[in-house]
């Protein structure tokens, strides 16, 4: 997959541009959804397509408002299909979502870059899409296939609306961070009942997690998804104390970190 | 220092901008450096037992997975080690495009390491991004440089990391003359553009250090060196290939998992842009031994802080030698010359962008691959870096600790270590005791 050679001076406006590998199972699915873009010729919207180098991104998305970035993620026990939407002027992806990076600079790095340049579009969202498979040759995996339409009508959506305004930590109203928490509740109740039964515990009485200041999920929304991952486990009715963290600069700022449990 | 002082250990995370994972111990007893390990951590990944019992075809494609920041190095050193064992020899058009996708490589990775891992150290930034806000045109030509050493890949390697297109034999798709002709506007630019990069760099300070190396590099007949020559050295080493593993030795040291390289009853050597350069200054055109001459380098340069001056000029040298080849370019009548596998041996040595790297492969008679060594340039300079930066550190010892470890820093990203390769830095440990 070439990168399509762009004139960054003159092309001002909203770009799409997909990020995959076409031979790599679902990781086709950036390319694929933008190739569907670029089909319907929508005035003002130029479709590129990308390896995914994060240093060559950043010239790719150079000169336009508004970037829309779409790429397959691998997030532990997700959904296929799940919709991860970030703003990235003002947020970084957080370490959950996985993009392939090389070893020296990933997608954060190359926004700080390009930022301390001045070159960062007006508005710059990640769209993430949860992949199921990423095997040689594969084609999409069913699951993936099934929802690449209503990806796409995602997609047409976020397109329509105009310039985010800078400054705002408003993300794009295409379905939130669709599922995000699904996947970080599956993990921590995981943990939750493995620590359980190795204290042979029958009940969880207490739990204590710590949100990272840039944890994507706010105290209240945290509770409310505890409240139904707990149903019918170990853990139900348990106590939930949350500590929500300040410092964007801890190493787990990004994180959700399960500090300690009470079991009887 | 007081005598009852005691163990003074200082930790810094993982040291940034160097290619893969590693770190550097420093024992200071008194006035004296009593330990300097640069420990390579990072786990050996074994790619040679990955090789065993696999077709040569498929050597260029696996070995291409060893660095993704020169995989083009692996896949000519592979393919040309294997047409030494089959009697092989690519000629015409087929070796001129091999010598263009390694020029792409040498454009995208140099300037990759001047512009956003070393210029930083000589500007006083932390990183690249730290330093991207006062120098934005430096960065922003930075990228564009790596773009067009990216667009040769793409184009003759069929994607940027990792290329898929390299056989034993030649390729399996060639471009079309209209494609290369393409490339053209781009590498002009590029040039004009690598002449910028290097008055930038020539106006940095560099500190007097002068070191009597060994330099050991590929000498041609007439090219500037990258996919053959003889293994030469200014210290008499003047070898074909097949003699290298006779003339150098590798061994394990406790504290890396890449192998030390030595040269038998020598000792440490230095393999690289400078060597290659010092080496090679008479096959450089005389338009770049000018532009190196202006930039303040003499013809043979034994300070390894200048080492970004020769990364500029490679790159330079590597524009024009892409537009020479594409300027004289005749497609070739097929994209591949036929192989005929044998039982045999065969060995080869190209000049990755950080220097020498070895292959030897051991075949059967259907090309199944017996045995394979690869000897990456990180590994051959391990040795060198550790007694550069003995001499680099007796001669700073006043300095504060944190001020010796960013100086220590900045000394090693000299050398361009890529640790992936060589297994794969860095963590800096400095235990100061009287």
């Amino acid at each position: 997959m070439n990168t399509e050679t762009i004139n960054t001076e003159i092309n001002t406006g909203q770009r799409v541009i997909g990020i995959g590998n076409r031979h790599r199972g679902d990781d086709a699915i950036g390319l694929i959804l933008a190739e569907k873009i670029q089909a319907e010729t929508l005035d003002h919207v130029q479709v590129l397509f990308s390896n995914g180098d994060p240093m060559t991104l950043i010239q790719d998305w150079q000169g336009a408002d508004k970037v829309i970035l779409i790429d397959a993620v691998s997030v532990r026990d997700a959904v296929p299909g799940t919709l991860y939407c970030f703003h990235l002027n003002h947020q970084p992806l957080p370490a959950v979502i996985n993009t392939c990076s090389s070893h020296f600079m990933g997608l954060n790095e190359a926004v700080n870059l390009s930022k301390a340049m001045g070159t960062l579009p007006e508005a710059l969202i990640f769209f993430g899409i949860a992949g199921h498979s990423f095997g040689l040759g594969e084609g999409l995996s069913p699951p993936m296939a099934a929802c690449s339409d209503d990806l796409l009508a995602r997609i047409r959506d976020a397109l329509k609306q105009a310039c985010y305004p800078i400054g705002t930590q408003t993300s794009p109203k295409v379905g939130d961070p669709l599922m995000h928490e699904f996947s970080l509740m599956a993990d921590l109740m995981k943990k939750i009942e493995q620590l359980a039964q190795e204290a042979e515990a029958g009940k969880v009485t207490r739990i204590h997690v710590k949100l990272g200041a840039l944890a994507h999920i706010s105290a209240d929304h945290f509770r409310e998804h505890f409240t139904h991952a707990t149903q019918g486990t170990v853990a139900e009715g348990a106590r939930l104390d949350v500590e929500t963290l300040t410092d964007t600069n801890d190493p787990y700022a990004q994180d959700i970190v399960l500090e300690s449990i009470e079991a009887v | 220092m007081t005598p009852d002082e005691k163990t003074k250990i200082i930790q810094v995370n993982y040291l940034a901008r160097v290619e893969g994972e590693g770190a550097m111990f420093l024992k200071i007893r008194g006035n004296e450096v009593a330990d300097i390990q640069l420990r390579i951590f990072e786990p050996p990944r074994f790619f040679e037992a990955l090789l065993r019992g696999r077709s040569y075809t498929e050597a260029p494609d696996i070995t291409a997975r060893i660095c993704g920041i020169c995989p083009v190095a692996y896949q000519m050193s592979a393919v040309h080690a294997i047409e030494n064992a089959f009697g092989l020899r690519v000629t015409g058009p087929l070796r001129d495009l091999r010598r263009l996708l390694y020029c792409g490589e040498w454009i995208s990775s140099h300037t990759l390491h001047i512009t956003m891992l070393h210029a930083p150290d000589f500007l006083g930034y932390e990183s690249a991004v730290h330093m991207a806000k006062d120098h934005k045109e430096a960065v922003a030509r930075g990228l564009q440089l790596k773009k067009t050493g990216n667009r040769i890949l793409s184009l003759l390697g069929g994607r940027e990391i990792h290329p898929i297109n390299v056989r034993v034999g030649g390729f399996y798709k060639i471009p079309l003359k209209s494609e290369l002709q393409a490339l053209l506007p781009h590498l002009r630019e590029a040039r004009a553009l690598a002449m910028a990069m290097i008055e930038w760099t020539a106006g940095f300070d560099y500190p007097d250090f002068e070191v009597d190396y060994e330099f050991v590099a590929l000498r041609h007949p007439e090219e500037y060196p990258l996919n053959e020559g003889r293994i030469t050295s200014n210290k008499t080493l003047d070898i074909l290939p097949d003699a290298f593993e006779t003339v150098i030795e590798e061994s394990h040291v406790p504290h890396s998992t890449a192998l030390h390289a030595a040269m038998k009853g020598r000792g440490s050597y230095f393999v690289g842009p400078m060597a290659r350069y010092s080496l090679n200054f008479d096959r450089l055109p005389a338009s770049i031994q000018a532009v190196a001459q202006s930039a303040g380098l003499v013809p043979v340069c034994c300070n390894p802080y200048r080492s970004i001056l020769v990364r500029g000029l490679e790159v330079l040298y590597a524009c024009e030698e892409a537009l020479r080849i594409i300027e004289q370019y005749t497609p070739p009548p097929e994209p591949a010359m036929t192989v005929t596998p044998k039982a045999s041996t065969g060995y080869a040595c190209t000049e990755a962008p950080r220097g020498l790297l070895y292959h030897r492969y051991r075949t059967d008679e259907n090309g199944l691959i017996l045995e394979a060594n690869i000897v990456p340039p990180t590994s051959q300079n391990q040795k060198r870096i550790e007694e550069d930066l003995r001499r680099y550190v007796a001669g700073s010892l006043e300095l504060p600790d944190e001020q010796l470890k960013q100086h220590c820093e900045h000394a090693i990203r000299n050398y361009d270590p890529c640790i992936s390769c060589s297994t794969h830095f860095l963590k800096l440990d400095v235990d100061r005791q009287p």
